[in-house]
């Protein structure tokens, strides 16, 4: 009996000396963990508005503030760029996780200038691959109106189809909802004339 | 004393063990999981070596420190907390200051905890000798598991992406075999790597 | 989230098996697939803990650690979970099942060290799955798993009458070759389901 007591004891004296480590170390790096998630954001913005992304934190942190203004319509925020470009993030369900990207638009608000990722987790290899460049550069220049599709077997002809992933067709059918439903949102809050007496 | 007396040293024997002859993975087929999955590329081959040797020496250090008090009833329970308190310690600093890794390694970094050449390094050698002699058989299983993961993940990383630490090293017209980035090209290349390994070092078959 | 939680179980035996897409449980499928009723009995056993834990890590997760902001400990508690259910698992199998004692018994402590009920609850917060869906994603995963090892069971079986394999690849060397052609073979079913 007294042995049990002690086992049980020892234990959690161990679990409490483990959870004051962990609390210390959590204490230590939540902030720069959230810093990390900031830049990785503010770096796609500026990667999709075709700048040049920097290495560093500051500098990427500094060459955002100088090149990319947010802006907000009530709850919604957006991004301008250089060029009068507008770019917005969109999130949505993939088939595994969340997807977050970047959507980057010409002035005349429907052709696209570049769609990036942030971050996703399709499967790896198949569905992965729609954070790839090779994949992403195929929407440069396409239409996003009325809306974009992502089409399989390799028949996207219209300027408002893409290639769907070969092999990947649900994670695909995702990016695809989600960026229609991304541009969708941008179009309900932000109105243009607005946005043009303002500056 | 000579450097051949080294040879004979318990601290050299301990990490000569677990390097080369009781190689965790080809002798011991321990820390499969990772073995197969994060070798796909070879930075991740490197980050995750680099995670379970840390891991692996701090906690057969802690471990043999303790081995006087751990109660025998609970000592499973005690080696899985201890394990996991510095899993997450450096799965934590890996979200910190190597995101892209973190990422890429996702969750199988955090599963260093079940990760079974730890739990078997502290039950087989970290409770019976101590600290020092734990470390050396700790820094000793730990490489032996990281160059394991890395000669494999060179392999995986050429056929299946063209790259070696993502510098492209395969000519113009090379098609890259994308299945040895999957399950399949995992099972096979280390199949082949056991046996070339297990025929090297001549070890006993598994099986007769 | 997208999927239903149907489509959630049916993907984690075929198109997303834990064993031979994402490669884990790797230790225990060498070691416990010679017999076909070893292996079966492992995973029935695996399954079981793994649903049980599932249930409990979500509640644990969302309702304990989220709202006091000590997600840092997440591993720890999901891994004395874990611990606890397998040790009240044996004790009822002790106590109301002793027919079942000695096949499942032995394998119930290898459980605790087997990466594939920790990785669930890990998916669980990569993929932010709701109860429901964690808890049809812990059963697919269990019985994919049972899946894989009951028919790399057969097949060893099989081979041990009518091959002659090199001495060196004996064990595990041809156990993995055997996995590479099983994980090809589904890889063939990826298309298997649409949503749309």
């Amino acid at each position: 009996m007294k042995e049990k007591i002690l086992g049980v004891v020892f234990i959690l004296v161990l679990g409490g000396l483990s959870a004051g480590l962990l609390s210390s170390v959590d204490n230590r790096l939540r902030g720069k963990i959230a810093e990390n998630k900031e830049v990785a954001i503010k770096s796609s913005i500026m990667a999709a508005a075709g700048l040049e992304v920097p290495q560093g934190v500051e500098e990427v942190k500094n060459a955002f503030t100088e090149n990319i203004v947010v802006k907000k319509a009530g709850e919604y925020s957006y991004y301008t760029g250089p060029g009068g470009i507008y770019l917005f993030e969109m999130k949505g369900p993939g088939l595994w996780g969340s997807i977050e990207g970047v959507l980057a638009l010409m002035p005349d608000l429907e052709t696209i200038k570049s769609v990036k990722i942030i971050s996703q987790e399709e499967t790896p290899g198949l569905g992965g691959r729609i954070g790839e460049e090779d994949f992403l550069k195929k929407f440069e220049g396409k239409s996003i109106a009325p809306r974009i599709n992502i089409v399989a077997m390799k028949k996207a002809v219209a300027s408002n189809e893409v290639d769907a992933i070969s092999g990947a067709t649900m994670s695909s059918k995702a990016l695809e909802n989600i960026i229609n439903a991304g541009a969708e949102a941008f179009r309900s809050n932000v109105n243009i004339e607005d946005e043009n007496d303002g500056s | 004393m000579g450097l051949n007396k080294i040879r004979y040293t318990k601290s050299f024997r301990a990490f000569m063990s677990g390097f080369w002859k009781d190689n965790a993975i080809c002798s011991q087929m321990l820390g499969l999981c990772s073995a197969l999955a994060v070798t796909n590329k070879v930075e991740n081959a490197i980050a995750m070596g680099a995670g379970v040797v840390f891991v692996l020496i701090v906690s057969s250090f802690s471990i043999s420190l303790m081995r006087g008090l751990i109660p025998a009833r609970y000592r499973i329970i005690v080696y899985m907390i201890t394990i996991a308190t510095f899993v997450i310690i450096v799965d934590q600093y890996f979200k910190a200051y190597f995101p892209s890794i973190s990422k890429a390694l996702g969750p199988y970094l955090a599963l260093i905890i079940t990760n079974c050449i730890l739990m078997g390094r502290a039950e087989a050698y970290a409770m019976k000798n101590n600290p020092w002699h734990s470390i050396c058989d700790a820094l000793g299983s730990g490489l032996g598991y990281a160059y394991s993961l890395i000669i494999i993940a060179s392999f995986r990383e050429v056929l299946a992406f063209g790259t070696f630490l993502n510098f492209k090293v395969t000519p113009a017209g090379w098609e890259n075999l994308v299945v040895m980035a999957m399950a399949p090209g995992a099972f096979f290349l280390f199949a082949i790597y056991l046996w070339v390994f297990r025929t090297f070092s001549k070890l006993k078959p598994l099986e007769s | 989230m997208a999927l239903s939680p149907l489509m959630i179980f049916l993907a984690a035996i075929f198109t997303h098996n834990i064993a031979l897409s994402y490669l884990l449980g790797m230790c225990p499928f060498l070691a416990m697939s010679r017999q076909l009723n070893t292996a079966f009995g492992m995973g029935i056993a695996v399954t079981l803990v793994m649903v049980i834990t599932a249930a409990l890590n979500w509640p644990i997760y969302h309702f304990i650690l989220v709202p006091t902001n000590s997600q840092i400990i997440s591993y720890i508690l999901f891994i004395i979970t874990i611990a606890a259910s397998v040790q009240l698992l044996e004790m009822v199998i002790e106590r109301f099942f002793p027919q079942l004692q000695n096949s499942f018994a032995i394998f119930l402590p290898l459980i605790t060290v087997n990466c594939t009920i920790l990785a669930v609850s890990l998916f669980m917060l990569l993929r932010d799955y709701s109860f429901i869906q964690t808890v049809f994603f812990a059963a697919g995963s269990g019985l994919g798993w049972t899946l894989a090892i009951t028919v790399m069971a057969a097949i060893r079986g099989k081979m041990r009458l009518i091959s002659d394999v090199p001495t060196q690849l004996r064990g595990a060397g041809i156990t993995m070759i055997i996995a590479g052609i099983l994980a090809l073979a589904f890889i063939g079913f990826s298309g298997m389901m649409r949503i749309q």
